[in-house]
């Protein structure tokens, strides 16, 4: 298992360093120019030799690219173009942000829907699970943003119950917080529990769960030792996936409730033509999905037995 | 058999609710089981065996549903049992062996887990008892090195250890009554003789009462007390397996034991088989369920269903021409 995640950290160079080439191309040749966009059509010659010099992007391209992947290496992505903050500090506080954002309602979620779909299975063929059914098909096939919207309208609006948007840190950002976690909870539910009870209900047919019942197990039994454990396996495989998801949707979210998370960062410095950002950005959530595939692979592992990591 | 019988079985009937209406795939079965005893129950596929020994755990699929009957065992009808009794009856007084245990064992589990689960749930005993017996058990069935084997998990495990783990889990809290569904059917034939004369030593030692399923003839002589014959949800013929084998009187059970290959079978000559296939059980009629593949079928079995009825030698039968056929 130990050489097993060594082996599969150092198969993650050659895939960065592929992205972080691809990054590097796409912005310095087919990017618009960033010393351009920061000093306007007006701005002098000198400036703009000064501010290329400053941004090292007089540098030969091999120079530059070398520049890029010290930053990975070290973390240090220099300073934001536009605003001249050390990206470090804006990445630390907008990960933090995003993390409140989206960690506690994936977690207390998932938990939360793998508990109602394994109650629903339960009752699988009764009216519990047909309403349901018709419920959680109505409320997939709405968008998103209706929820966000219509909430964001009735509950922080009218009703004033929530801050409509914005962000303090510390212990108060929790008010700010509980409306996007309501809905980020509420929209996983759906799918999920459609999900997560087609799992269940795929194992309630098997052998052994046959077999527990004939050693006189009790069904609660059946169901949360024998059937969770097999059903572990592909609801592991469908939640890491979602992960990634969950991330992009949180670009939504914190664009609606102005939460300066990495979502939010990203789409200013977008607009902006804030290179060093995009191109962080960029590289870090590569980082990120491989790590995920290998968290997701590893936790195969310690669920299947069958599955040995060599 | 002037004993008592541990578990009987009186006009039981079982239907299932299907799209295309209601199908009856089991119909007024009546059977007893006694201490120390093996009664086969022996049919063709979709004959209602299965469903039979599944309704007597109460595990039939939620389909199925038992619409008369009773199912005596220790003074009491299982079929009233609230949930709760039933799951204390199930591993510890009735247990079940199935047909498939390559798939039969949770993968997820150890072989130990998994049998020393029954215990847990059964016994008042501590994890650490149940290991040990657990070991004890795995080493009655013969699976070589039980402490090792303990934490393994049942992919490693070939079918026919398979097979004797599930044996060790049916038998952990020595039930009264085995039920074991075509338990040698996915095994190689070498190994079925071994998970027989295995069940043999087991069911002597325990005294317990063994309701075996199979439509393999060769395992009935092998093992079997009593036999009934099921055919189409009824049972058509029952005795002893004595009488079964040399005096079978239904046309059937002649027809089954007579499509068995035998040592004389010349090389090239043809099994003999029954003709036809078994009535639809969606609409059932009148008539004698077998008459449209039996060749001694007259008029009289087109009008009227023959009835099991008990000949001098103890036996039951179910045809109009028993008398003249054998």
């Amino acid at each position: 298992m130990f050489f097993y995640v060594i082996r599969r950290l150092l198969y993650m160079i050659p895939t960065l360093l592929g992205v972080a080439f691809l990054t590097f191309l796409l912005f310095t040749i087919f990017g618009e120019d960033p010393v351009r966009q920061a000093l306007g059509l007006h701005a002098s010659e000198e400036a703009i030799v000064a501010l290329r010099a400053k941004w090292g992007l007089d540098q030969s391209f091999a120079k530059q690219f070398y520049d890029f992947l010290v930053q990975i290496l070290t973390f240090d992505y220099g300073e934001s173009f536009s605003t001249g903050e050390k990206l470090s500090d804006i990445f630390c506080g907008g990960v933090l942000v995003s993390l409140s954002l989206t960690a506690p309602p994936f977690v207390f979620g998932t938990l939360f829907n793998i508990v109602i779909a394994l109650f629903i299975s339960y009752f699988r063929g009764k009216s519990l699970d047909k309403i349901s059914t018709f419920l959680f098909v109505v409320s997939m096939s709405i968008s998103y943003l209706v929820y966000i919207i219509v909430l964001q309208y009735l509950l922080a609006y009218r009703f004033g119950w929530f801050p409509i948007q914005g962000f303090e840190p510390g212990f108060s950002s929790i008010s700010y917080l509980m409306l996007p976690w309501f809905i980020i909870g509420l929209v996983s539910m759906g799918p999920d529990i459609r999900l997560f009870r087609t799992i269940f209900l795929d194992q309630v047919k098997s052998d052994y769960i046959r077999t527990a019942r004939a050693k006189g197990a009790s069904e609660p039994r059946v169901l949360f030792v024998h059937l969770l454990k097999n059903a572990m396996i592909p609801i592991l495989t469908n939640t890491v996936i979602a992960i990634p998801f969950l991330i992009t949707g949180a670009f939504v979210m914190e664009r609606y409730f102005a939460l300066p998370g990495i979502g939010d960062i990203t789409i200013t410095a977008i607009n902006e033509g804030d290179f060093p950002i995009i191109k962080a950005m960029t590289v870090m959530s590569a980082v990120l999905y491989s790590c995920f595939n290998l968290l997701t692979d590893v936790l195969y592992a310690l669920v299947d037995p069958r599955v040995k990591l060599s | 058999m002037s004993q008592k019988p541990v578990l009987s079985i009186k006009d039981l009937s079982v239907s299932f609710a299907t799209e295309k209406g209601l199908c009856q795939a089991v119909k007024k079965v009546n059977f007893a089981v006694y201490e120390g005893k093996t009664l086969a129950l022996v049919g063709e596929s979709g004959c209602g065996k299965s469903v039979t020994s599944l309704a007597v755990m109460r595990l039939l699929p939620d389909l199925a549903n038992v619409s008369s009957g009773s199912i005596h065992f220790n003074g009491q009808d299982l079929l009233t049992l609230n949930k709760n009794s039933m799951c204390s009856v199930r591993g510890n007084d009735i247990a079940m062996i199935f047909q498939e245990p390559l798939t039969a064992l949770n993968p997820v589990f150890t072989i130990g887990e998994q049998i020393a689960e029954a215990l847990l749930i059964h016994k008042r005993i501590t994890k650490k008892q149940a290991k040990d017996r657990t070991c004890e058990l795995l080493d009655r069935v013969r699976i070589p090195e039980a402490r090792k084997r303990f934490d393994e998990y049942p992919f490693q495990l070939s079918g026919g250890m398979k097979q004797r783990a599930l044996i060790a889990m049916a038998l952990a809290c020595e039930p009264k009554i085995l039920i074991a569904d075509e338990p040698t059917t996915a095994l190689d034939v070498t190994i079925q003789a071994g998970i027989l004369e295995l069940m043999k030593e087991l069911q002597k030692e325990m005294n317990m009462g063994i309701i075996f399923i199979t439509h393999d003839l060769g395992v009935v002589a092998e093992i079997a007390d009593a036999v009934s014959i099921m055919y189409a949800g009824e049972v058509i013929e029952e005795g002893d397996v004595y009488q079964i084998f040399e005096n079978p009187r239904h046309p059937y059970t002649k027809g089954l034991l007579e499509s068995m290959p035998t040592l004389q079978t010349q090389k090239g000559e043809k099994l003999k088989t029954i003709k036809g296939s078994v009535p639809n059980l969606f609409n059932r009629t009148e008539a004698c369920n077998f008459e449209n593949r039996c060749a001694y079928a007259k008029e009289v079995c087109r009008k009227e269903k023959p009835f099991l009825e008990e000949e001098a030698s103890g036996a039951k039968v179910a045809c109009h021409f028993h008398r003249t056929i054998s």
